[in-house]
């Protein structure tokens, strides 16, 4: 019996090790509830959970490309084409009279718009040999213009209306809440698989840390690189689903404040932005803390750009960190090896 | 003219993680002469440079030059002192013109801020018309042969006006011609009255330009004679000569007639002009060279981790289609690379992941998930045959190990495939005596078991105690090949210089 | 022997061919431009891009410092927005008076705060990179956010004023637009300081090997700093003539300015891998172009959503130049 409770002692204080920001969120999360006006209210939580089922997901998605020693900016775009596109089959098209029709095709058409652009930032990566941000960035950019203009076509208002109402069950409106928060748990559940567990993960963090060695090592490294690019994608195509469910429109400001958040969920939460080390738990416990700071300060009434600011302070105060522990470990171990 | 000696050592000693390479040298160089140095591969010969230049710090042991000490913190210490060192791999700037390279470190303004272009154009023209470079000043050096760069970095040493000048190992890129103009070049200092150290493989060329040679050997200072008193052969017999007292496991030999792996007219850049070579079943051949005659080059190239320019690679008879790490390892070939900071190893990982890293796809489950049990089977008794030091592998990473225990891994990431061909490039480097026995049985017995082996190496005793047959290579071709029997060092080291 | 010759000569075409395939393109969009609209090609259209393109320019000439360290700088927009604002602010709160802008002091002034703001920027950019080795994307990245969240925070969600100094950013004298010989005299400057100083021949260096540069002893940190904060600096003051000619700064003014800023630069041959940089005439000709294009799309009236995609083929199309241009060379 005491072994046992040695056994989760330890295991305990391991995650508190492995993941530094889950202490962090603990006491941030019990601050709240103790000081912030409304935020244990019912409707509060289920917000927070909701608003972290989103951008979770994305998130998941990008930490596979930063994990691999890259970056994807793209998924932004992916989540605001997707959306007016998907609104647009479900509320506008010529088969929007059919709701589940409408929707299951809308669902794959998001989750393949998703692929497409993953494919495109892989090939540019891995055949053009063009680096991850510029060639994520010049996607991002070519296809919220095209999101845009998609948009102005099919419509003059600011935004899609006019969904059909059992869409929004996925964006857990009513009594299906916890519909949105348990897709993103699979995901997460998948994604922790499969880094953990398979094959492909151990490549992964391979590629990340030494392309070299894995590629003399027998990794075919460029299949790798490009099938993250596109499950990053694929995941944004997921989270877009959530989101416009969510927002009950398609609207192509979408992903426009996210991605400061993402990247923040993702790096706060211990994965190095140099690649190989870190992963999804780190993550979600990233994304549960900046979600918990989004939504306690908007609880609090502060400006979206303090908000911006100190989502920009965060990350660097992350990465300063991150280098001062990697920095105590290098001495330590030179130490030892002598 | 001064009776002091231009520089001076005594007692120098040097290790790099745990393993002494420099055991308390002495060496004495006069001035205005031109003093060689020469050694094999790990002799130690540019770690004694490095010290002399500033690079790295000594262990112990003192210097002079010219009589005062001398305790260098950084190149610019040794540049202070007056001594210039022309490093053996280049470092050329390829965006900037040769008159840009020559000046980078201290160029000439006029008005404060600008560069004077006129004078460094006409201090490049004068260094390129005394040197007959066969450049312009405002040629950029990326388009310039491998040759003319190596020329391009002699020269810049030459433009400092040192008092004590080393060249390691300048001609390896040179034409004959351009070997000639150097040799006048250091004829012509030497008659100013700078002083020389030469170090050169190439034997010939340090007895023409020599007045005095050192040999090192394995750290030590095996002796210094006059050029005149000293034949060739009694150097290279004090280059290679030691006792042999590292013992080689007996294991029988069982080579049988197949041929397993067989290379043919591989060509990789000029590093590898028309290699063939064949290994039986249950062989073991060695591949001596010395550093830059393409041995790392070609094993890269037949393991398809550079790609080849030219050539094919049969494994048991069968064509591999597209040469790559994913295919050779598919065709049971194994590659144990000679970098294993940059190449051999994912330093920042648990050995344990190190170690499984080429098993994995041999042990998966369904839709790819590791067999942890097996993972960890495998990996403790790999830990185990080849004894390494190692607390915990799940947790330790491989940049918490020794240098000989960090080969040893890399060495045993490859072990755990049972490989029908063993390419080994370098195996044993920094690995300390009673480990590279441990190594040398386990190839030994990898040969028994019908795998076949080719092993790179610099120590030439370690080839012909474990080889079946030996292959010499130089320039990018294989120049010789001897049998079990008649292995003999001063052949072989003749072959290869 | 001839093997070789023969490949790297075809090397070579494939390598300029792809460069100049998107010259090409951009000739016959040019073409097509001047057939839509009589007015694109007109010396009075030619003059007013070359006015649109030099608040954009100095940014390029000081990106192109950053880039041939194989390094980048995101936050540039973010810098212009947040230098801005300052000086509308300033304004707002009469410590700039519309008295100081009747002479050229006032002017002068307002130029020299701009560029203070983006040296300083620069600084903390080159610092957070060098000192505690984090990527520059994600430093640039981050100071960018937190860059707009204060301009945002001065501002006030408002969109300030700022047509005091738009006798600078929209005069001209002789017809030439003031800040047309602004961008040449900077792009005169910095192209000899690049090319014909050892600083900028060090940076050259770093570029290319850093290796070697730290054994040559050039002051591999010290100059990476000084470089992000020209980039800094001349950002903030093609930023703050950029907003003049606007008249104000709106709030999603400088958004995306960094991507059109490095475009430029790559079109114009500096590559995003280093130790490769051209101010004149690359960086020149690389916003030219670019503005011209933009230019062109308003003449024949194209859709607005379309700025932004071509906007994003651009970028794709010069960095892919410079990925296969970069792909051959021999380091």
């Amino acid at each position: 019996m005491k072994n046992k409770i040695q056994k989760y002692r330890n295991s305990l204080a391991n995650e508190f090790t492995d993941n530094p920001i889950l202490p962090i969120f603990i006491l941030a999360f019990a601050a709240a509830c103790i000081f912030v006006p409304n935020f244990v209210s019912l409707y509060n939580l289920k917000n927070f959970l909701l608003q972290s089922s989103d951008v979770l997901i994305i998130a998941c998605g990008i930490t596979f490309v930063v994990l691999n020693g890259g970056i994807d900016f793209s998924v932004t775009s992916t989540l605001t084409l997707g959306s007016v596109v998907g609104a647009y089959i479900m509320a506008m098209s010529p088969i929007a009279v059919y709701p589940y029709l409408s929707i299951i095709v809308a669902n794959i058409v998001m989750i393949l718009l998703g692929v497409m652009i993953g494919c495109i930032n892989g090939f540019a990566v891995t055949k053009l040999k063009m680096p991850s941000f510029i060639a994520t960035l010049a996607t991002q950019l070519a296809f919220s213009g095209v999101a845009i203009l998609f948009a102005s076509l099919v419509t003059d208002k600011p935004s899609i209306a006019g969904l059909p109402e059992p869409f929004f069950a996925l964006g857990g409106s009513g009594k299906f809440f916890f519909l949105p928060i348990t897709i993103s748990v699979l995901v997460w559940l998948f994604s922790f698989w499969l880094l953990r567990y398979t094959n492909f993960g151990r490549r992964l963090y391979a590629v990340g840390i030494n392309p070299k060695t894995a590629y003399i090592s027998g990794v075919p490294v460029k299949k790798v690189i490009f099938t993250i690019m596109v499950l990053s994608g694929m995941y944004a195509g997921i989270a877009s689903i959530l989101a416009t469910a969510r927002n009950q429109v398609g609207v192509t400001s979408l992903g426009d404040k996210m991605f400061i958040s993402i990247i923040a969920c993702v790096i706060v939460g211990g994965t190095k932005i140099s690649g190989g080390f870190g992963g999804v738990k780190n993550t979600l416990f990233g994304v549960l803390f900046i979600t918990l700071l989004n939504n306690t300060m908007n609880l609090l009434g502060v400006e979206w750009y303090v908000i911006m600011i100190e989502q920009g302070m965060l990350i660097l105060l992350a990465a300063m960190s991150g280098y001062w522990l990697s920095n105590r470990q290098n001495k330590r171990m030179l130490r030892a090896a002598k | 003219m001064s009776k002091e000696l231009a520089l001076e050592l005594s007692g120098i000693a040097k290790s790099f993680t745990g393993v002494k390479v420099l055991h308390e040298v002495d060496m004495q160089v006069k001035q205005g002469e031109i003093h060689g140095l020469v050694g094999e591969n790990g002799a130690g010969k540019s770690t004694m440079m490095n010290i002399i230049g500033g690079v790295i710090d000594k262990e112990a042991g003192t210097m002079k030059v010219n009589g005062q000490p001398y305790e260098p913190k950084s190149p610019l210490s040794a540049a202070d002192a007056g001594i210039a060192f022309v490093h053996q791999e280049l470092n050329l700037f390829t965006n900037l013109t040769v008159a840009e390279n020559m000046f980078i470190e201290l160029f000439p303004k006029k008005m404060k801020a600008a560069i004077d272009y006129k004078q460094i154009t006409k201090s490049a023209q004068d260094c390129i018309d005394e040197y007959e470079l066969p450049v312009n000043p405002k040629d950029k050096v990326e388009a310039l042969p491998a040759g003319v760069r190596q020329m391009v970095e002699i020269s810049k040493g030459l433009m400092k006006n040192a008092k004590i000048m080393i060249f390691d190992e300048p001609t390896t890129s040179l034409s004959y011609r351009e070997k000639e103009k150097l040799f006048k070049t250091l004829a012509d200092l030497k008659k100013k009255g700078i002083t020389i150290i030469y170090i050169s493989h190439i034997l010939e060329d340090v007895f023409e330009l020599c007045d005095r040679i050192t040999v090192l050997r394995d750290g030590n200072i095996i002796g210094t004679n006059k050029t005149e008193e000293i034949t060739n052969n009694e150097i290279i017999k004090m280059m290679v000569g030691r006792e042999i007292n590292q013992v080689y496991p007996e294991i029988e030999k069982d080579i049988r007639d197949n041929v397993v792996f067989d290379v043919k007219h591989i060509h990789y850049k000029n590093k590898v002009k028309d290699v063939s070579l064949s290994i039986k079943e249950g062989e073991i051949v060695g591949l001596y060279g010395l550093m830059g005659a393409g041995r790392t080059e070609l094993v890269k190239a037949v393991f398809g981790a550079e790609p080849m320019d030219k050539g094919d690679v049969y494994v048991n008879g069968k064509k591999i289609e597209h040469v790559c790490p994913e295919e050779s390892i598919k065709n049971h070939v194994a590659l144990v690379t000679e970098d294993r900071h940059h190449e051999g190893l994912l330093m920042n990982k648990p050995v344990k992941d190190n170690l499984v890293l080429v098993k994995l796809v041999d042990i998966l489950k369904k839709f790819g998930v590791i067999d942890r049990s097996k993972e960890t089977k495998f990996t403790n008794e790999i830990i185990k045959s080849l004894r390494i030091k190692v607390t915990d592998p799940t947790f330790q990473r491989a940049n918490g190990l020794s240098g000989g225990n960090q080969q040893k891994v890399v060495f045993g990431k490859w072990v755990i495939k049972q490989p029908r061909v063993f390419i080994l490039d370098e195996p044993t480097r920094g690995v300390d005596v009673g480990a590279k026995f441990e190594i040398y049985t386990i190839i030994a017995n990898m040969a028994k078991n019908g795998s076949s082996v080719l092993m790179v190496s610099s120590e030439m005793e370690e080839l012909m105690g474990t080889c079946d047959r030996i292959l010499v290579m130089r320039d990018g071709c294989i120049v010789g090949e001897l049998q079990d029997g008649d292995f003999d060092q001063e052949t072989i080291a003749k072959l290869a210089l | 022997m001839g093997n070789d010759k023969t490949k790297t000569f075809s090397k070579n075409i494939m390598q300029n061919a792809a460069r100049y395939g998107v010259f090409i393109i951009f000739g016959i969009m040019f073409i097509i431009f001047a057939l839509s609209n009589e007015h694109f090609f007109t010396v009075k259209n030619i003059f007013l891009i070359l006015q649109q393109a030099s608040p954009l320019g100095i940014g390029v000439i000081g990106m192109t410092f950053v880039l041939v360290l194989a390094s980048i700088d995101i936050s540039v927009g973010r810098n212009m927005f947040f230098a801005a604002t300052i000086i509308a602010y300033m304004s707002k709160v009469n410590l700039l008076r519309v008295d100081m802008f009747e002479q050229a002091w006032g002017y002068i002034l307002v130029c020299l705060i701009c560029v203070a703001i983006g040296i300083a920027i620069g600084f903390i950019n080159g610092l957070l990179y060098t000192k505690f080795k984090i990527t520059p994307f994600i430093v640039t990245l981050a100071t960018g956010y937190i860059l707009r969240g204060f301009g945002l925070m001065i501002s006030g969600s408002a969109s300030p004023n700022l047509t005091l100094i738009s006798k600078l950013s929209n005069g001209s004298v002789a017809n030439v637009p003031y800040v047309l010989i602004i961008f040449i005299v900077v792009a005169i400057i910095f192209d000899f300081v690049l090319r014909k100083t050892p600083f900028g021949r060090h940076l050259m260096a770093i570029g290319n090997s850093p290796e070697s540069a730290k054994k040559a002893g050039i002051k591999v940190e010290r100059n990476t700093v000084i470089s992000f904060m020209i980039c800094g600096g001349l950002g903030a003051l093609g930023g703050i003539l950029s907003a003049g000619q606007i008249g104000s700064v709106p709030l999603s003014f400088g958004e995306g300015n960094e991507f059109i800023i490095i475009s430029a630069a790559v079109l114009g041959g500096t590559s995003l891998f280093g130790g490769k940089g051209n101010i004149i005439p690359g960086a020149v000709i690389g916003i030219v172009l670019i503005t011209t294009i933009m230019n062109g799309l308003s003449m024949v009236n194209a859709s607005p959503y379309i700025y932004t995609i071509v906007r994003a083929f651009i970028i794709f199309l010069a960095v892919m130049v410079d990925s296969i241009e970069h792909k051959g060379e021999l380091r």
